[in-house]
């Protein structure tokens, strides 16, 4: 799960212990943790890990999470999210007040190298940190979500077929051997028709819904998880189950999001999806294992399964990381193509700025844990505020360029458990003023959609 | 597949034999054998002894000559089907082994235990993962482990000592009440059960805990697992997660270790039966090897190492049964 996150973290931990160790920088007191540091952190963190794990499976009723968005063109607004690791070392801060939003028919491009925080963000979209360690402490992910709407009893409300005067059209109920049913006085039965769509699927009512998802309990996750909103993870290889079928895992989906549901139905809506994914023999995918297929296929067969609820958001985590370029291309084409397709929004996170330039309409820049620069993907690309989003823009390999060596940011991440108060970055910039040593910058207003958080930036009469 | 088997059972006839010669020459390197200890009985209850009895005993019993050729033998006579009468009551070796007295009683206890094993055991470390580090997960592992230390005679004599002795809820030991006949069928399996109760209780103890522990190690992870995120992602509930996507993987190496149980079905509690006097294949078996009963011992030990390597074959098999990355060729 997040542990991979987390082991990021770890690692960052000990490389900055390990530079603080080396004999140039040390002398700043101690850097190791004594048994009994060690033991009060734990027990520190054992209180409030148990807290939050207590809210997430306590039940409550549909109100206290139902919320409003602030701007109505938004599918997602994240606002001031913390999501923290209680580890042993300390809290590590691995979200630190991040706010953006996704607005509908878009793609949201979340960059940054590893460790900043992406992934955790998008985890934190949907409640899948791993607990009891990591945790949503503070903070609102507003969604709007596309629910089914229910009557009194908690049923789907179903949407009937009317004719051209609004009246609805009645059809008769069948006995099992297909003759008509009778009433006691010989009178044909007759039911209202559903509306069905164009796969046969019948139609229900539905109705938007803002929900406010750090503060649901896991329990209401599950209707929003996999129908709402759709998750594609960077390691196609493992994330697919080794024991069952790529057609289990896929109808599972469908049995489990489309109302009324039955198998035949559902391996019919599998194999159309992986149709739609460019698997060529949908047939034979559908009953391979996942080991029979390619990194790429199992990729396909991921998206396929992130499209199979029909979600209004899908969020995808590095989805080509572990992809060779060719396949990255194709990849990319396809979430091109799915966006008109579902009419939702993407966020795609990834570190590469190659594929945000070409996906991206909207590009958040993290650093840290926290949002550094944001705007439009012409604004972030062709006039970069922020050093350290110039700092990548250099270090990207270019075909032009003639210098021996790439560019790098020197220096590396602070340490997430004791974050500095001043600019997280000064260390390692170069373009430093006296104000750099003060309290952490604040996004600064550049262009109507352009924000960056630096000092460099602030008007002049503060 | 079929040819898989085959190869697979050619190997395993090859292992038993170089098993049979390794077992033979150990039971004949033994610091004292059989005869000795008979002489022995003999000059203690004031006999004389000629040196020539003693030879005449060694012919009788087969252990004049060299220890490979007293193997060559015992391993033809095996081909014949033969597989010799016992030293100490001079009855068939296969007649005593599998009297329905001895392994059956062994059996039953294994059987029995093995199963309360398995549904108590899988159901604690499956809790115990889901809920790590909690007080849940800390009860079930110290009691769990608790079980795994102490060893079986204590805690076989403990539980006698409390329900047998003190509270009287069961027999102190044996198979059945003595002198008792009984009205009916139903009472006869009464009492039976009342007397195998506790040394199954002491068997299951005993061995959940490794079964425990091996369950939570593997469902932990599972749990944390890229294809669970998967899942979880798909808006399944936490319990198809857990239950249908986590324990099919967890089963894996479950299902691989219950066919290399099938030995311990049969080789017998030696300790517990010993603790409850049952007349146990354990017991009987352990009462054999101090007195070098050499048939008795071979034909036990190779019908052990030969269920060790048909559960072992089956293990292989199971494993392609339960996981489809397995292909046997």
């Amino acid at each position: 799960m997040d542990d991979n996150k987390e082991l990021k973290n770890r690692e960052e931990i000990d490389r900055e212990k390990a530079e603080e160790t080396s004999p140039a920088k040390s002398g700043s007191g101690k850097h190791y943790l004594t048994g009994k540091e060690v033991r009060e952190i734990a027990k520190a963190n054992a209180k409030e890990m148990r807290r939050f794990e207590k809210a997430k499976r306590r039940r409550v009723p549909e109100s206290e999470y139902l919320t409003e968005m602030k701007d109505d063109g938004n599918i997602l607004e994240i606002e001031n999210l913390h999501s923290f690791f209680f580890t042993d070392q300390g809290v590590v801060k691995a979200v630190n007040g991040v706010t953006f939003s996704i607005p509908l028919n878009s793609t949201v491009g979340v960059v940054g190298e590893s460790g900043c925080g992406k992934s955790v963000t998008s985890m934190s979209v949907m409640r899948l940190l791993q607990g009891p360690t990591g945790q949503i402490v503070e903070g609102s992910i507003r969604f709007k979500a596309n629910d089914f709407k229910r009557d009194e009893k908690g049923n789907f409300i179903p949407v009937y077929e009317k004719d051209e005067n609004g009246n609805v059209i009645q059809e008769p109920v069948l006995n099992k051997d297909g003759t008509q049913k009778l009433d006691k006085d010989g009178k044909p039965i007759t039911k209202p028709k559903q509306l069905k769509d164009s796969s046969g699927i019948g139609v229900y009512e539905k109705e938007e819904k803002v929900f406010d998802i750090a503060k649901m309990p896991i329990k209401d996750m599950y209707k929003i998880r996999g129908r709402q909103m759709a998750m594609v993870f960077q390691e196609p290889m493992t994330s697919l189950n080794p024991v069952f079928t790529i057609g289990n895992q896929l109808d599972e989906v469908t049995l489990l999001h489309i109302p009324g549901a039955t198998r035949s139905l559902a391996k019919e809506r599998s194999i159309k999806m992986l149709d739609m994914v460019g698997i060529a023999m949908p047939e034979r995918v559908y009953a391979a294992y996942p080991h029979e297929l390619s990194g790429g296929m199992r990729q396909r067969v991921m998206i396929a399964m992130a499209l199979a609820g029909e979600p209004r958001l899908i969020i995808a985590d590095e989805p080509t990381t572990a992809l060779d370029v060719t396949i990255q291309a194709q990849i990319l084409e396809l979430f091109n193509e799915l966006k008109t397709r579902i009419n939702g929004s993407i966020l795609l996170i990834t570190h590469d700025l190659g594929v945000i330039a070409e996906m991206a309409d909207y590009v958040v820049v993290m650093y840290a844990g926290r949002i550094i620069e944001q705007g439009t993907a012409s604004e972030i690309f062709h006039h970069p505020m922020h050093p350290y989003t110039q700092g990548l823009q250099k270090s990207k390999p270019t075909m032009k360029s003639n210098e021996e060596k790439l560019f790098n940011i020197p220096g590396n991440v602070p340490n997430p458990i004791n974050m500095p108060d001043y600019c997280y970055f000064k260390e390692r910039c170069d373009k430093c003023i006296g104000k750099c040593s003060g309290e952490y910058p604040h996004m600064v207003q550049v262009s109507p959609t352009h924000f960056v958080a630096c000092h460099l930036y602030d008007s002049k009469e503060d | 597949m079929f040819k898989y088997i085959v190869k697979r059972i050619i190997i395993s006839l090859l292992i038993l034999l170089g098993v049979s010669l390794i077992l033979y020459v150990l039971l004949r390197c033994m610091p004292t054998d059989f005869i000795e200890q008979r002489i022995v009985q003999l000059k203690a209850s004031g006999q004389d002894v000629s040196d020539e009895f003693i030879q005449q005993m060694y012919k009788t019993y087969g252990l004049d000559g060299s220890i490979l050729q007293g193997y060559f033998t015992w391993l033809g006579n095996v081909f014949r089907l033969d597989f010799g009468k016992s030293f100490i009551n001079q009855r068939d070796v296969l007649k005593e082994i599998f009297d329905p007295d001895k392994m059956g009683t062994s059996f039953f206890v294994a059987a029995i235990a093995t199963v309360f094993e398995f549904l108590i055991a899988i159901p604690l470390g499956i809790t115990a993962a889901t809920h790590q580090y909690s007080l849940r997960d800390y009860v079930v592992t110290v009691l769990v482990l608790i079980g795994i230390s102490l060893p079986s005679f204590f805690f076989g004599q403990m539980l006698k000592d409390i329900f047998a002795n003190k509270l009287g809820w069961f027999p102190v030991s044996g198979m059945k009440e003595a002198g008792i006949t009984y009205a009916s069928a139903g009472e006869a399996i009464g009492d039976y059960l009342r007397h195998m109760f506790l040394p199954i209780l002491t068997v299951v103890i005993l061995s959940i805990g490794a079964r425990m522990r091996m369950t939570r190690t593997n469902m932990l992870e599972v749990l944390n697992s890229d294809y669970i995120r998967t899942a979880r992602a798909k808006g399944l509930k936490e319990s198809v997660v857990i239950y249908k996507h986590a324990f099919r993987n967890t089963m894996i190496p479950l299902v691989t270790g219950l066919a290399g149980l099938i030995p311990s079905l049969f080789s017998g509690a030696m300790i517990t039966e010993t603790v409850f006097d049952l007349t146990g294949i354990g017991s009987y078996a352990l009462n054999a090897m101090t007195q070098a009963d050499i048939p008795v011992i071979m034909t036990y030990n190779m019908f052990l190492a030969f269920l060790s390597v048909m559960g072992v074959l089956l293990a292989d098999l199971m494993y392609a049964v339960v996981d489809p990355r397995v292909k046997l060729a």
